[in-house]
């Protein structure tokens, strides 16, 4: 995939970061506001897949590549497990034991639990797994164009 | 400390193979040791903890409940572990194990075996989760957990009949799910839980209604698609032979016996033997059972692909499972168990060997096999004993869930059911010798000079089966008594419903 014309990658360099920042806005305030990790993990994969489309694979690679998001995919729902087992520490598995910690004010970042620290973990999940995707698809779709 | 893990053994037992099946993606692409070791690990861990719980389950004869969360049941889900759970339980982690030494060999020459460990690991704590849960709901979801990472795993090869046996097998077990989904919600849509002891307390109370019967039916559908009751079998002899052999032996040893073990808590813990008995619901199970074991060994006879001949001899002996819960007396429940257990290990014993024949020879055509007894000792000794067990023969374990079947059969006045059984038996022991001929004796074809025994990992695995199923035939008193107890704890509803709700 080789990108695509000059209107389409200044438009894309001028929305990629507020794409980017916009999904993990959506993922940190997963407890507040519509949304979540899952949403928010997409948002975060939309953006990078608008950067392979409009500059295509290899300058995209520079920033992030296939390993990466396969790795980031593991991690994320190894910390969601992680947190989860990790309350049976405190008695029960997947209580909501950050809250103990920190209830927090309602309205307030720092509320409800452990949802927002669950929502991360979905979040860096999503966008790995389907960041992953994407390239996955594109690699292939490459590997049938060079034949 | 270890107080803190007898008291968490329930939730750690689906945690450990769970997180490891996140750490070996993560932790083990570099390095081959690293990820053996942790799939190792997984079931090593589930069950080292299943074993502290053995004294209070098996012989103090309790139930233990772990409250997922700290929330009282029934508003929060929980985990029940009974015999018959934990002898499961147990089961499906010990099996998990040798296929995950078995794998280390067979699975060798292909990529991407950090996605293979990660999936049997998934796999596990799915099959644990179906088998410790106390909540319908949490049942499905385990069940689709384990249904998505035996499709992946069917396809894991990627060959053209991998992809389209795993094609047919998610089409057909999404219907299955669907069937069971629907019942649940119509439990759910009558008595407003999903608490499998508070369903139990609450279904009488809402008295009789077509609609229990009704859902009754869509459990039998869904469950009995899963554990490939004939009409629904279909499935089964494609996506069994396409698995690579360790995940074969895992599919027909432990993923279709939770379809079996899903129908029999609805049955005896949710509905109740009183209940369901108020229908002809038994004796179409029953009726349904019978046509299996038929349908199953008479398409196995005719089979000309070994492992497509042990997936539907699999098939065969879930009738027997199924005959044992429509019969419904304590002897055939405990025959059934027992069962259950027999055909778990002989079955991963019998594909096993089959994988031998296919990672050493790279054919599942028995025509063109022949005289590898002398090449292959282990593995003939293997099939031999997986063979004569099955089909019932006295020093093997099969014999003694087989003879406690028949018995139950022929006492609970299901004479002509019981006879067709034995003789199914008899075909058994029939088509498992001609094959064993054809395989292991007779002429040693030309191009086959060069075959050697299998390696040791993967032998390793066949040689504790043998020596399992040998033992249990010698001492079946010790698992008669597991089974027997696995019984009581299944056919006490009010001692159920006690035991969770207090």
């Amino acid at each position: 995939m080789k990108g695509m014309s000059l209107i389409v990658r200044t438009i894309s360099r001028l929305i990629v970061a507020p794409i980017l920042l916009f999904g993990i806005y959506i993922v940190l305030h997963g407890h507040l506001t519509p949304g979540g990790g899952f949403p928010g993990g997409v948002i975060i994969a939309a953006g990078i897949a608008l950067l392979i489309l409009s500059y295509g694979l290899k300058a995209t690679t520079k920033k992030i590549n296939y390993d990466t998001t396969k790795v980031l995919d593991s991690f994320g729902a190894f910390l969601f497990v992680a947190i989860a087992s990790g309350a049976i520490a405190l008695g029960y598995f997947f209580a909501p034991y950050l809250g103990l910690i920190a209830m927090g004010t309602p309205a307030q970042w720092f509320s409800a639990g452990g949802i927002p620290y669950y929502n991360i973990a979905i979040g860096i999940k999503v966008a790995g797994a389907l960041a992953a995707m994407f390239i996955g698809l594109v690699i292939v779709i490459m590997m049938g164009e060079e034949e | 400390m270890i107080e803190g893990i007898v008291k968490q053994a329930p939730i750690l037992a689906i945690v450990i193979p769970l997180l490891m099946s996140t750490l070996i993606p993560l932790l083990g692409r570099k390095h081959t040791i690293i990820r053996n070791t942790l799939a190792f690990l997984g079931p090593l861990g589930s069950i080292a903890v299943l074993s502290l719980l053995i004294n209070p389950v098996f012989d103090g004869g309790q139930r233990i409940i772990y409250m997922l969360g700290g929330r009282i049941p029934p508003f929060g889900i929980n985990l029940v572990v009974d015999s018959l759970s934990l002898l499961l339980a147990i089961l499906a982690s010990g099996l998990t194990l040798l296929a995950v030494i078995y794998s280390y060999k067979y699975m060798k020459k292909y990529t991407g075996l950090v996605q293979y460990y990660a999936l049997v690991m998934l796999l596990m704590a799915g099959i644990l989760g179906i088998i410790l849960t106390g909540d319908l709901f949490n049942l499905f979801v385990f069940l689709e957990i384990m249904a998505i990472s035996a499709y992946a795993l069917v396809a894991f090869t990627t060959g053209k009949e991998q992809v389209e046996a795993a094609f047919k097998f998610q089409v057909l077990s999404t219907i299955g799910t669907l069937g069971v989904l629907i019942g649940i919600a119509l439990l759910y849509a009558m008595t407003g839980t999903l608490n499998m002891a508070d369903l139990a307390q609450r279904i009488p109370l809402v008295g009789q209604s077509p609609i229990f019967s009704f859902a009754l039916v869509f459990f039998l559908l869904g469950f009995g698609l899963k554990a490939a009751m004939v009409p629904l079998h279909s499935w089964l002899p494609d996506a069994h032979p396409a698995a690579p052999s360790p995940i074969s032996a895992l599919l027909s040893g432990v993923v279709i016996k939770t379809g079996v073990y899903g129908l029999a808590r609805v049955i005896f813990t949710i509905y109740g033997v009183s209940m369901v008995a108020i229908h002809p619901f038994l004796l179409a199970v029953l009726a349904l059972g019978v046509a299996t074991m038929v349908v199953g060994g008479l398409m196995a006879m005719v089979q000309v692909d070994i492992k497509r001949m042990l997936a539907f001899s699999s098939i065969s002996q879930m009738g027997y499972i199924l005959f044992g819960i429509g019969i419904a007396t304590g002897l055939a429940i405990t025959g059934a168990i027992f069962h259950v257990l027999n055909h778990a290990i002989m079955k991963a014993l019998l594909f096993m060997c089959a994988g031998v024949i296919v990672y050493r020879i790279g054919t599942r055509d028995m025509s063109k096999l022949g005289g590898l007894a002398k090449k292959m000792p282990v593995t003939a000794l293997g099939f031999l004993v997986g063979g004569l067990a099955i089909a019932g023969i006295p020093p093997f374990n099969g014999f003694w869930s087989k003879l406690m079947l028949y018995i139950a059969g022929f006492q609970s006045g299901n004479s002509l059911a019981a006879v067709v059984a034995i003789l199914m038996s008899v075909i058994t022991l029939g088509y498992f010798l001609r094959f064993f001929q054809q395989i292991f004796l007779g002429k040693l074809p030309k191009n086959l000079e060069e075959v050697k025994e299998a390696p040791l990992a993967m032998l390793l695995p066949i040689v504790i089966l043998i020596l399992l199923c040998i033992l249990i035939g010698l001492y079946p008193q010790v698992f008669m008594n597991l089974s027997q107890s696995a019984t009581n704890a299944v056919l006490d509803q009010t001692g159920y419903i006690r035991s969770v709700l207090g």
